[in-house]
């Protein structure tokens, strides 16, 4: 059984988020960047299978720039077996990404492909569904588990208040939603093992991908409004009382009322 | 006195003696052999301090008389004094009845006189001992039978002894003349009990009963707990000199290929020397906060899982050492299993050191605990998934909580405080860390701080964004790895430095950065700001009035001040006095203590450790309990201070839970400080 697992280098959560000079971007000079979340997950659910049945093979690819190896590490470090980094620039859109992806799934041949279900910066959710369709391949979504049944798998994909749980035949796209446990943190002679490992590179031309899609242009970039303080007032009196003047300050103080 | 070895006699005491002997040394042999299957570690530094701890430690029993086992320290002093005084008697006996040579002095009235008196002392702390075993049982004591037959042993050796005396000297009546002339005392008493003509052959019985007793119990003794007779010597000899907060460094850890410890070859010799020192008295269980609120951890067991172990398996290990070839090398080796301790128990430690302060003999309980972690964690990536959070945001975010590294010195937004790029000639850095960079309720701890230090013109500045976590939560929680990143990138900007005077508000970058990164090359002059702060009082830098004192329209109020001890001042790093002496100098302020659980004896707040990064499900909250504690102690202080960033968090969600936290305020003795600084220039804090 064979997974290829693509994933996406973001800033990270933690980082305080900045717009750029330009107003239509975030700053990402000095900022720290990972794995974004859903790939987390997308990796640590095949990893799961791979502890399952060792014979399973969990390879990882990512589309962009050389930063890119830093997440491709972070999974091998994890347990992942191979990696491969395809160069790309970094404002290379979605299609072409997604483009990229299925040219490198159908040289691996892996049976399912994994993606999380939307990368944490940009939020577009394009790329997995995209893949499915280049490759002609079924997709299922909201993906929590997935476990070998026979000649198909289970997908589990998570739904309003429950779980539905779906067949497929491999080939097959899944894209993340969570796994069943929290990514796992690596250990040390993972990282080790990981930093040594040699990551092959590919370019889009050998790939047989042209930039040609079309690019999605952002207007402006704003923070959100910084939220006003907040008033504390002290009421006294018993709770038909508090509730009285809490009334009045909805309508004269908040207009809310 | 003429030993009753006439003749052939001497021969057969000759052949006992030889035989007990080999039995002893043959078991003495395999046990030091099982021991050589540990790592090697270098535990000769600092000899003169070793001499002042076998003098005090061993021979002084300076961790057995303690707080609160006073009367049962006394009685295991008096026993072991007695041992050493009547050893030498022993000898003596054995050496006469071989050879006819005699010990030095014991011939001399003073030694008959001591003899007599630890002869009677230790039957009376025997006594004591049984009767408590007997009739108090306490929970702590596992192996009681064994305990018994020691016991029993040693006041047998003490009766008998009694008893030839008294009998030699009723048998020579008639030689002395009716008088008894001068000691042994007890004899001078017991002898006219015993009439002349069975004096001599109950001196024979009594005599061979004692010196077969004595040569029965070194056959006996390896072979028991109470080793630690024997092992102690060395236990306290080797013990670690280096600071007690201070773990073990994993040198060129990139390099490495194994990780802290799962199995007992993993341990150093020293690790497994405490196995056979243990006494199995349970002081430390006693005193573990994560066993007293129902937790899976007791520190005793951690101690004798090693040992167990290494009796159990060390042999096989030791055999297949001798049969391997070096062609296969390890190959022989059958694979040796997990300790039996259970990574459960393993996580439940707070790392707080009361196991380490009450064990008499001087093992080492954090190290064993953490170098298992660091297994866990390191190699098998299985650290409890939440602190796997703290140490992933410890890793991209520079700390726990996963704030963002560039909001790290926005608490002293507003203060006029200079970071160290602005002001490159402070005197001072404050390192100010994690929890009061981030932490609202710790930040105000650190504006107060701040507050002080600028009324006394100490001249400081902060890192600001240029700091990182110290690594101690990291460190504790095994990952050696991350902690050497942390602890590596916060040297790097400190020995850039032209200040080498480090200030820190927080116990655990005070311990880590004073203790700890010495290791990899960062050497500073560090304090935690409470004994600065009390230099600063007692030359007169900083005055201080009573709160409310000359405001307007307001009287002056008094606090009735509880100090809780933080772990990794006190314990840990000896910082007892000081913050007391702040809280003392502060008018106003009545200060309690937290009693019996105060000072060396403080109860950690349940977040040492890591513990602060884990979830708490099992048994009760460690901070619930020390608020029970607080409510006993029946101190009606209406404030319980800390000098700790954890030890507050954990205090403050205490008072809330137990519903009292209108009654009593948690709160910093700095904010204590700076709420009652004269001419307060304040923008920063006033306890709420």
């Amino acid at each position: 059984m064979r997974f290829l697992v693509c994933l996406k280098q973001v800033p990270d959560s933690t980082v305080k988020v900045k717009v750029g000079a330009g107003g239509k971007a975030v700053a990402t000079e000095g900022i720290t960047w990972s794995m974004s979340p859903y790939d987390e997950y997308a990796v640590e659910l095949a990893l799961e299978r791979k502890d399952a049945d060792p014979t399973t093979v969990v390879s990882v690819v990512t589309v962009g720039s050389a930063r890119g190896r830093d997440a491709l590490r972070q999974a091998l470090a994890m347990g992942c077996d191979d990696a491969t980094l395809v160069n790309a620039p970094e404002d290379l859109p979605a299609l072409d990404v997604a483009k990229a992806l299925a040219a490198v799934a159908k040289e691996m041949k892996p049976d399912i492909v994994l993606c999380g279900k939307q990368a944490s910066d940009d939020d577009q959710g394009l790329v997995g569904p995209a893949v499915a369709e280049f490759l002609g391949w079924p997709h299922v979504g909201m993906l929590t588990k997935a476990v070998s049944s026979g000649d198909a798998w289970e997908l589990w994909r998570e739904v309003e208040g429950g779980h539905e749980v779906w067949k497929a035949k491999p080939p097959v796209v899944g894209l993340v939603h969570k796994s069943d446990k929290e990514p796992r943190y690596p250990s040390l002679p993972g990282i080790m093992k990981a930093k040594k490992k040699e990551i092959p590179e590919k370019d889009l031309a050998s790939l047989g991908v042209t930039a040609s899609s079309p690019k999605i242009e952002v207007a402006a970039m704003d923070l959100p409004p910084q939220r006003g303080g907040g008033k504390i007032f002290k009421l006294d009196g018993d709770a038909k009382a508090v509730a009285e003047q809490v009334a009045n300050l909805l309508h004269t103080e908040s207009k809310v009322l | 006195m003429t030993p009753p070895t006439q003749g052939i006699w001497s021969f057969v005491l000759l052949a006992v003696t030889l035989i007990a002997a080999a039995a002893f040394g043959y078991r003495v042999w395999h046990l030091y052999r099982l021991l050589r299957l540990g790592k090697d570690e270098s535990r000769l530094d600092h000899p003169w301090r070793r001499l002042r701890d076998e003098l005090v430690v061993y021979l002084g029993q300076r961790k057995l008389i303690k707080r609160p086992y006073w009367i049962r320290g006394i009685g295991h002093a008096l026993i072991f004094w007695g041992f050493l005084v009547i050893t030498w008697g022993s000898a003596d006996l054995l050496l006469r009845g071989i050879v006819g040579w005699q010990m030095p002095f014991t011939d001399t009235v003073w030694y008959a006189w001591m003899l007599d008196f630890f002869a009677v002392a230790v039957l009376a702390s025997v006594a004591v001992a049984v009767l408590r075993r007997a009739v108090l049982r306490p929970a702590r004591m596992h192996r009681m039978p064994e305990g018994y037959v020691i016991l029993g042993l040693i006041g047998f050796l003490m009766l008998t002894l009694v008893v030839f005396e008294s009998a030699f000297v009723a048998s020579r009546r008639d030689e002395l003349g009716g008088h008894f002339g001068t000691p042994p005392p007890l004899a001078r008493l017991f002898a006219p009990l015993i009439p002349t003509p069975t004096g001599g052959a109950l001196f024979a019985g009594a005599w061979w009963a004692h010196v077969l007793t004595i040569l029965a119990f070194a056959v006996y003794l390896p072979r028991t707990k109470h080793l630690h007779i024997v092992t102690t010597l060395f236990n306290v000899g080797f013990r670690k000199q280096t600071p007690r907060g201070q773990l073990s460094l994993i040198k060129d850890i990139e390099n490495q290929e194994s990780f802290g410890a799962a199995t007992i070859r993993d341990f150093s010799w020293k690790q497994l020397l405490d196995g056979y020192t243990c006494t199995e008295c349970g002081r430390c269980s006693d005193n573990c906060p994560a066993l007293a609120t129902g937790k899976p951890l007791d520190p005793q067991k951690i101690v004798l899982d090693i040992r167990d172990q290494l009796l159990r398996e060390g042999p096989k290990l030791l055999g297949a050492k001798l049969n391997g070839t070096k062609a296969n090398g390890d190959a022989a080796t059958p694979p040796s299993h997990w300790v039996e301790t259970k990574p459960e128990e393993l996580w439940a430690c707070t790392t707080c050191a009361a196991c380490v302060e009450a064990c008499p003999v001087t093992i080492e309980h954090i190290d064993k605990i953490v170098d298992m972690r660091r297994h866990l964690t390191l190699m098998e990536g299985a650290a409890p998934p939440e602190s796997q959070r703290a140490m992933t945001n410890i890793e991209r975010a520079g700390n726990p909580w996963g704030e963002p590294r560039d909001a790290r010195g926005d608490w002293a937004q507003g203060l006029e405080i200079p970071t160290i790029a602005e002001k490159p000639d402070a005197e001072y850095l404050y390192f100010v860390g994690c929890a009061a960079s981030y932490d609202r309720r710790n930040q105000r701890v650190a504006r107060a701080l701040a507050t002080i230090l600028k009324s006394a013109g100490v001249s400081f500045a902060i890192l600001g964004a240029a700091e990182t976590c110290n690594g101690d939560p990291a460190r504790r929680l095994g990952n050696e790895y991350l902690y050497q990143l942390q602890a590596q990138q916060n040297i790097e900007t400190m020995n850039a430095l032209r200040t080498r005077k480090v200030i820190t508000s927080c116990p655990h970058c005070f311990n880590t950065i004073a203790n700890e990164y010495p290791q990899i090359g960062g050497n500073y002059e560090v304090t935690h700001a409470l004994p600065l702060v009390r230099r600063l009082i007692a030359e007169k830098r900083i005055a201080l009035s009573e709160a409310g004192a000359g405001a307007p329209g307001r009287e002056a109020t008094t606090d009735v001040v509880a100090y809780h001890d933080p772990c990794y001042l006190g314990r840990h790093n000896g910082i007892y006095d000081e913050p007391r002496a702040v809280l003392d100098a502060i008018p106003g302020v009545v200060r309690k203590e937290i009693a019996p659980h105060h000072r060396e004896r403080g109860f950690c707040c349940g977040a040492g450790g890591g513990r602060m990064w884990m979830e708490e499900k099992i048994g009760q909250r460690v901070n619930h309990r020390r608020i029970e504690q607080l409510v006993m102690a029946d101190t009606k202080a209406t404030k319980v201070a800390s000098g700790c960033p954890y030890c507050l968090i954990m205090l403050e969600e205490g008072v809330g839970a137990k519903g009292i936290a209108e009654q009593v305020k948690p709160v910093d003795v700095l904010e204590l400080v700076a709420a009652r600084l004269q001419q307060n220039t304040t923008q920063g804090s006033a306890p709420n």
